[in-house]
This record gives structure tokens, sequence and C-alpha cells, in this order.
């Protein structure tokens, strides 16, 4: 048996320069191949020294890549799959489908198993598959030529095969466009199918969920003052505060409510027509936000939007009426008066002052000191109010509160001893009232404030050329599946060594479009494939001393 | 220009390094180039100071309208010849060429063996407008990178002479 | 004459004699990449086919070591190259049913033996129990003595098979071995079968003056002995080495400037920045006025 599988061996690998149609002895003897790639072939030689040493462990090497090189692809035709090439649809339809592939390759369409291009040519190198075209199966050569080349480029191909064979699990960019980039960040994009979104026509609907929090998000990016309070107004048992801390600053009275039916009918899908005003007020806060967030819809056009929007700010709040529950550290236990009952959802009924312990706040050690310095802080920049000028008698919001509180506090430089350093053109950039703390004064000092080019790019200019995404890659997973692929784990540009760089407007764009999936360009050398990335640097404010 | 713009500032603020003898020396050979003087004056002074090179000096190279040092970096060191530059001085390969070929030799150099070889070998001395120095060096032809062999030995000398450098500075 | 198949703007080598030749005896290396049949899934070694770079392409066309075949002709296609194929393959299913069977057959004999030998086994352990059996019902009997005594004879003696008993076993061998299609081997062609009468086509490179420069550079250090693959990853323009790729590392990284263009000296620190980090020099390439390839090698002199 050995002997024989010897001669075919040698047979097999000589040299030929047609193309080598394996006879059965051959086929069969391809049974016993060596499984193992050689290693690299020890360590590197400084320079040829016309040795018979280094002769002998080059023409090692030769002879190994001679076999190696001539091996050809043989498999039973019961653990091969089939397919039919379709030249005008640039598919493979798949006929005969034997391997486990279709677990994380391919696709249906009204019944039937289709490859894309890249797909097949790589199942077929790497001996999965048949590919038949005109009744004829195609040699890989063939199949680069008739199946690549147009709709794949060879380096697209090459980038695909390269992570492939290393175990990834790569599907074409999936556009994510259709989500906005907040629900992009919160991974919303994965639960709502793309059919369907594509089908709603716009994404109001899923973002109804989060109105509050997006505004939340806002003010606190927006405003300078360090407000730690919102973060607390985030913690759960502190929700009814911050529902109408966060209500008042978005629209008129009645939007409470409306924030409350949004939610309520949220699981049906759509809002019913009938509530057709509060409805609007939903699509007002909805379009504030997007304004705000700059993301591009159309509707936003549509609809006679400004002006609802404007219109809700003329109504003044009293703050001195609302009455704002304490949950600081300074007192164990604060009261939460009984909502009015249009504000509760139907069904809910409160009876009993609520309590809420504020000492579970310190659960955490750490918040809670944090929770206390700001206390602290608040009372030293808010020193001391008079009635007749109370921001909170005047501001209609919170934002407005809080910048009323600030202007208070230049108002009252002029009583101190430096006031005069305050006059004329240059002044200081930290007034004493500042120095609360480190991060207060840094703050004041960070004169050219960092932008976040992947949430601000509107201001670059447009891309010198447009350039796609061209695969989302997976890391190998059994539990992976096609219908439902989740996040990827990285999503890759190909691009051509020989071409210009890309420029800063692309990169954004580009990686603002996969975020916060990060994003790999592999540069194709002819043949050899480099991976880079381009990420944004976000440089540490440490100011722990 | 900003550059060129803070060398003046620095000239005026260094006045003991324009009142220099080797500075005089190195304007009296009448250059229209008074950026490379000054860069030329920070190298020697870098490596007659802090590197206390030896037979440090200056010569002028009227084809190219340039001051170039030469000088050994310690008694056992070979002679090299530097061009010094600032790092936004324009160079084409050309102009890389044209130093190899004209850069001058210090006199004692003719009586090497092999003079040919030593003319086409000079070190870049590439200065930021921080005054930190650089050196590449530069030569024509194929220069290939040193074997394995000779670059453990010429670790074990650094860090032999930094030992030597050590103890010394002790004393 | 080697043979070059242009497919898409790409040239590759298709055939595994080719490629190797073409690193053996015209120290042109490419880039494998394809997936290696042995071993698909991996990229430490590659396989067929072979990529060019246009620079190797240009080289191979001037000396006339290659010609340049268009990759892109579809297969023949009719009725006749089908039927061919299939023919083609059922002769082969034939052979390989053959060889199996013949294999099998040899594998019978050789086992033939063995076998004989656990019949024999098989035949004593039964008339033991017989024997075993007869005891608890009656008295030693004189047929008892002389069975043992043929037993004993039996053991000295090779266990062999009868004919009969080949012949059944070969039988059996004959039945069992069906024309199970599902088990044949088939081939998926790698290169595709060449046509004798294919014409050549005209290869466009350099047809810019950095391609042209490349070329030139290309050309003659490949001229002057070395070894050359593409640089892109070190930052130059070709990695230049002093024999096969396989044994040595790389000495110069290869940077192709046009003589009159303008650097910095900023760009030299970079270039000898970029060199001194992998422990090569870096070779600037540039046309001389009387078109002669000028190398100026730059290194870092190990200064502060």
């Amino acid at each position: 048996m050995m002997d024989s599988y010897d001669i075919a061996e040698e047979e097999d690998y000589s040299p030929r320069m047609k193309a080598a149609h394996l006879s059965a002895q051959e086929l069969l003897a391809h049974r016993n191949l060596d499984r193992t790639v050689p290693p690299r072939g020890g360590t590197k030689d400084y320079a040829p020294d016309g040795s018979l040493e280094q002769e002998e462990k080059l023409q090692g090497m030769y002879s190994l890549y001679r076999r190696m090189l001539a091996e050809e692809r043989v498999n039973k035709i019961g653990n091969l799959s089939k397919a039919i090439w379709l030249e005008d649809q640039g598919l493979a339809e798949v006929t005969v489908d034997k391997g486990k592939f279709w677990h994380h390759i391919g696709h249906s369409n009204e019944g039937k198993k289709y490859l894309y291009p890249e797909e097949a040519v790589f199942l077929m190198e790497t001996n999965a598959i048949e590919v038949y075209w005109n009744k004829l199966p195609l040699a890989i050569q063939q199949a680069y030529a008739m199946m690549l080349g147009n709709r794949v480029s060879m380096e697209q191909y090459q980038v695909y095969a390269h992570l492939s064979r290393l175990g990834y699990i790569l599907i074409r960019h999936q556009s994510r466009e259709h989500f906005s980039w907040y629900e992009r960040q919160i991974q919303l994009d994965e639960y709502i199918p793309l059919k369907q979104r594509i089908k709603e026509g716009s994404s109001a609907q899923v973002r109804d969920w989060f109105p509050s929090n997006q505004h939340e998000e806002q003010t606190t990016s927006t405003s300078g003052e360090p407000d730690k309070t919102e973060e607390v107004h985030r913690d759960n048992p502190a929700r009814q505060k911050s529902k109408e801390v966060k209500s008042a600053s978005d629209s008129p009275v009645e939007h409470s409510t409306s924030n409350q039916t949004s939610r309520d009918s949220l699981p049906k899908g759509q809002t019913s027509r009938m509530e057709g005003r509060i409805e609007q007020s939903v699509e007002d806060e909805q379009m504030e936000i997007e304004c705000n967030r700059k993301d591009k819809t159309e509707k936003q056009e549509e609809k006679g939007v400004d002006s609802l929007v404007t219109s809700s700010y003329e109504c003044k709040w009293d703050f001195t009426n609302i009455s704002i529950p304490n949950v600081g550290q300074d007192c164990d236990v604060s009261e939460i008066p009984i909502p009015c009952a249009e504000l509760l959802p139907t069904g809910v009924q409160v009876n009993n002052v609520l309590k809420i312990n504020t000492g579970a706040f310190s659960l955490n050690t750490k918040r809670g000191r944090k929770g206390k310095s700001n206390s602290e802080h608040l009372s030293k920049i808010v020193p001391n109010l008079r009635a007749e000028d109370d921001p909170r008698k005047v501001s209609r919001n919170w934002m407005e509160f809080k910048k009323l509180c600030g202007a208070k506090r230049e108002m009252d430089m002029s009583d101190s001893p430096v006031a005069h350093l305050w006059q004329g053109e240059v002044t200081p950039l930290v007034r004493p009232s500042d120095a609360t703390d480190m991060g207060a004064i840094l703050s004041r000092l960070q004169v050219i404030q960092n932008i976040s080019l992947e949430k601000e790019c509107c201001s670059l200019p447009k891309p010198d050329r447009s350039l796609d995404i061209a695969y989302d890659v997976f890391l190998p997973d059994s539990h992976f599946k096609k219908s439902k692929p989740g996040r990827p784990n990285l999503r890759v540009c190909v691009q051509r060594f020989s071409e210009p760089a890309p420029d800063l407007a692309l990169i954004v764009q580009l990686n603002q479009r996969s975020s916060p999936v990060p994003l790999l360009w592999a540069v194709v050398d002819n043949g050899d494939i480099s991976f880079y990335s381009f990420t944004e640097a976000d440089l540490p404010t440490d100011y722990h001393m | 220009m900003a550059s060129s713009e803070q060398n003046e500032t620095r000239a005026g603020d260094l006045t003991s390094l324009l009142e220099h003898p080797k500075y005089k020396e190195m304007l009296a050979y009448g250059f229209n180039n008074q950026e490379q003087v000054h860069v030329a004056m920070l190298v020697y002074l870098y490596l007659s100071e802090a590197k206390q090179w030896e037979e440090l000096d200056v010569q002028p190279c009227p084809a190219l309208q340039l001051v170039t040092l030469s000088g050994r970096p310690t008694q056992a060191d070979d002679l090299q010849v530097l061009v010094p530059l600032g790092k936004q001085t324009e160079l084409s390969p050309q102009r890389l060429r044209d130093f190899l070929t004209h850069v001058p030799l210090p006199q004692d150099e003719l009586e090497l063996e092999e003079p040919d070889l030593m003319t086409k070998r000079v070190t870049l001395a590439i200065c930021d407008t921080d005054s930190t120095v650089t050196f590449y060096r530069i030569r024509d032809g194929f220069v290939p990178p040193d074997p394995p062999e000779i670059v453990a030995e010429k670790k074990a000398k650094k860090r032999q002479w930094k030992k030597r450098k050590g103890q010394r500075t002790q004393h | 004459m080697i043979d070059l198949y242009l497919c898409h703007g790409h040239v590759y080598v298709w055939n595994a004699s080719a490629a190797c030749d073409l690193r053996e005896r015209h120290r042109i290396v490419g880039t494998f990449v394809g997936a290696l049949p042995r071993l698909p899934r991996q990229n430490v070694r590659l396989g067929r086919p072979l990529q060019l770079m246009p620079e190797e392409t240009t080289l191979l066309l001037n000396k006339g070591m290659a010609r340049l075949l268009d990759g892109n002709i579809p297969p023949k296609t009719g009725e006749d190259a089908a039927q061919a194929i299939t023919e083609h393959r059922q002769q082969s299913f034939r052979e390989q049913a053959e060889i199996c069977k013949s294999d099998r057959k040899r594998k019978l004999h050789e086992m033939a033996s063995v076998i004989a030998k656990g019949r024999a086994a098989k035949r004593k352990k039964l008339a033991q129990k017989e024997k075993a059996d007869d005891e608890s019902s009656s008295s030693v009997s004189t047929s008892d003595v002389i069975s043992s005594l043929l037993d004993q004879h039996g053991e000295e003696e090779e266990p062999r098979l009868s004919v009969e008993e080949m012949e059944e076993l070969e039988a059996k061998l004959e039945k069992t071995t069906g024309y199970n299609e599902q088990a044949f081997l088939v081939q998926i062609m790698t290169e595709q079968d060449s046509e004798e009468t294919q014409e050549t086509i005209p290869w466009n490179y350099p047809t810019t003056d950095t391609e042209a420069l490349r070329c030139r550079v290309f050309q003659d250090l490949w001229e002057k002995g070395y070894f050359l693959t593409s640089g892109g990853k070190f930052g130059g323009d070709f990695l230049v080495y002093p024999g096969d790729p396989f044994r040595y590392h790389s000495f110069y990284i290869a940077v192709c400037r046009p003589r009159t263009e303008n650097m910095e000296a900023l760009d030299i620190v970079r270039l000898g920045r970029l060199g001194s980090n992998v422990k090569k020099t870096v070779l600037l390439c540039s046309e001389s006025e009387d078109g002669e390839i000028n190398y100026t090698s730059l290194q870092w002199t190990g200064m502060n």
C-alpha cells in the first residue's frame, strides 16, 4: 500500500506545463496528502555565502514547494456542493448543498440559495463546491476571470479570502444609514430588521423610546457647567424628578402627557391618529432632538416644525412652583409630592407622598462623594440669590436657569477686589469663583475645544471620492446566524496600495457610518494585505490631584 | 517661514553665539545662506560642547554654497564629513548626489589609502527648530546593513562606552 | 516560455511548475494569492495563482522569458465539451472502482492468514464449548480424546484458507464494493486547459513617469542579481534581497524618486528612521541625466 502511494506521488508531481488532469490513480493518491504546512524554513541567513549548506537548504525549500504547489484539489463527490454560475445576475445558484458552509455563507431568495461571486470562488478554493457554467465545471482560473473583476474587484476578493481563511465570518456590508447614530450606539439596530425599517421609511417610532435621554445628553454636553445632578437623575428612584425636569425643558405643560402617551402607544407600533395634537408634540420633540443631533431627516422640512417648536417656548415656567425633590446628600429621606393624576399612565394610582431614601445613592461610595462635592460646589457658585433677580423666577427652563445662575456669578464679580482685571477686552480665563476644583479650572483654561469629528463632521468638506465599506466581519462563532448576524466585530474597507490615501473627510464619513464598530482599512499591495485603522484619539483630562 | 523667524529671534538673543570666532569664520566664507550658517554653528556647538568631538573643524564648500564640518566622534573613529541642514531644507536626489561629489575633505584625509571611498560618504546633520540634531549617513551605491555579528559588537561597544562615560562623570 | 495571464488588470501564473521556474531560474518571486489545496484555511502559506507585480511582468516580457495571454477568454462551451467532461469523469470513476477493488483484493490476500487464524480459533472455541456441554451431560468418551488430540495437532500447523473459502470471500467483497458514485473522487481544476493557438496580447505598462522609473529601477536591481518584492509594507517601492527571500532577510528598502523632485530634509529623517527600525538600508533610486540609475544609501548613524 505504502509503496504504491509513493510511486503514485512521484508520478503526480512531475513538472508539467499543461493543466493537470489527474488520473484515477493520482486522485486516489491525493487521499493521503500531507496536510501540514511546512515551516518557514528556519532562521534566515544574513547573506548568501556560496556554501553548500545554504544551497542545500534552499534546494530543500524549492523541492518542497514544487511538490506542494502542484497539488490539486480533490474531493469525494459526496462532499462537494454544486452551484450554477448565473452570469447575468452575477450570482451562483446552489443546486446541491452538502457542506456546512451554508450556516454562514450565502443567501436565499424566493426559495433558492445563492452565493455572491466572492463566496463561490472562496468555496471553490477551499475545496467545498463545484461551480458549473453551461454544464462545464469551472476551473479556479476561469472562476477568477468570469466571476471576479467586474462586480467584485480582485482586491476585494483577496481581502475576503484572506479574512475568511483565518476563520472570520464575512458578510457584505449592511448599511446602517437607516438607523440613527444613537440607535447604533445602543445596539437597537440589531433588534429591528432592516427590511422593516426601510418599509417604515423613518425611524421616528423607535426614537420615541428615548426622547428624554437624548435630550439629557444634549444638555450635559452643551452646558459648560459641571452639573453632576443630572447624573443622579438617571438613577431609577429619581425618575419622577428627571421626567419633570426634562419635560419642562422640552415643551409646554401637556408635554409630560405626550411623553407618557408615546410610551404607552409604542408597543402598538403606531400612535393613534385620534390623539392628533399630542402626537404632534411628540413629533416636535423628535424634531428638536434631530435638529440638535444634526441627524439628517428629510421629514424635517416637510412639516412646518419650526413654528411649533418656537411657540412651545413662549410659556414661562415658574420654578418656585415646581417642587424639585431634594435627593442630595444633605438629607436622608426626601419626599416627592403626589403628581397630578393626568400626568400618570392610565391605571396607576398614587395615594401617598413618595418617600425616597436618598441614602441609597451613597451605596456606591465613589458616587456618594462626588454627589457631596457637587452640592458643595453648587452652593458656592449660587451664593446669595436675591428674590427680585432670582433666576428661578425668570427662567423658562432648566437650561436657562443654569445659564442665569452663571450670569449672576459674573455680575457678582463687581464686588471683588480684583474686579478691574475683568475690565477691558482682555480678561483672565479663570474667575475666583471657578476655583472650586481642579476640573473646573482646567475646563476654563481649555480655550480651544476638542471637537469630535465623528459627531460633528458637517464642518468637513465633501470627501474627494466615494468609497463604501466592503464587509462586516464577525469573529468565528458557532451561534452565528445569517438572518440575525448582530453587531459585527469589525468592518473593512478595501483600498489599493497605488491609490491615494483617503482624505480626512472620507475617513470620518466612513468611521461615522461604521460607528461604534471599528473600521479597518485593508490595503492591498499586489496580493500583500496589510490592515490599518484610523481612530479618533480622545485626549484624557485627568485631574485627580 | 516660522522657523526662519524663530532663528532670527534666537540669534538676536544669543549674542554670544554671534560673537563666536567660528561663527565669524563661517560668515566670512560669504555664502548667501545665513540660515545654513546658523544651523552649522548650532551643530558645531553641539558636537564640540555636548559631544566633545575630536578634530572638529569647519570647511567651506563653494560649489554648494554650504558650510560643512568635519571631525571624529572619538580619536579611534573615522573622520566624518558633515553637512548641517535645517529640517525644512529642500533636497532632491540630485542634490544629495551633489553633496557626495562636492563636499570637500580635510587635508589629512588625502593620506588615506582610499580617498575615493571617503569622498563618497557624507553625514547629514539635520537640525530641528529646537536645535535637536539627527545624523544620517548617505553614501554612493549599496551599503548593506550591518550583519548580526557587527550589530552585536556595536551594542557591546556602546554599552562599554556608556559605562566608561558614567565613571568619568563620577570622578 | 512561461504563460502569464492578464485578468482584470492583474497578471497571474496558474501553472505550478512555471511559478517555481520563475523563482528558481529567473529570480522572480511574485506573490501567491490562492488557498493552498492541502490546507486551505490558513494564510501562512498560500498557493496558486502567483500574482506578479507589473514591474515583474514588464521585466519578463522585456527579456522574452514569458508571454502575456488574455486571461478572460471564456471556456469553450457546447454539448461536446460537456460530453467530453462527463465521459472523462465516468472513465475515471470506472478506473477508481477498479483500483479500489484490486486494492481490497490485495488487502484480502494479505490478510488471508489472519482471517484463517481467526476462523481456526473460533472453531476451536466452538469445539471446546461443545466438549464442555458433553462433559456436563456424560462421561469421557473415546471421541473426545481423539478430537483433543486432533486439536493439538492442528495448532502446530499454520491455519490456511482453502481455495473455496478464498473464492467465497472474494465474491463477498465483489458484492459489497458497490458502484457508489458519491464516494468517487473528482478534481476541482485550478488551471484551465490552455489553448494551443492563443495569441499574445500587448502589455501597457508603464504609462506614467513614476511607473517608468519603478520599472527601470526594478530591472536594474534585478540585473545586479538581487531578488525583489513589493515594498509597500515597509513604506518603500521594493524590498531588495541579497538572495532568495525564503532564506535571507532583505538588505534594502528601495525608494524611487525622480532626480529633481524636492523633498524636505525631514523626509530624509523619515526614510532613514523607517529603515533603521527594521535594520535595513534605505536605497534612494533615481535616474541620472544619461539614463543610468543612481543609488544612494541612507543609514542612521546611531548618533544622537
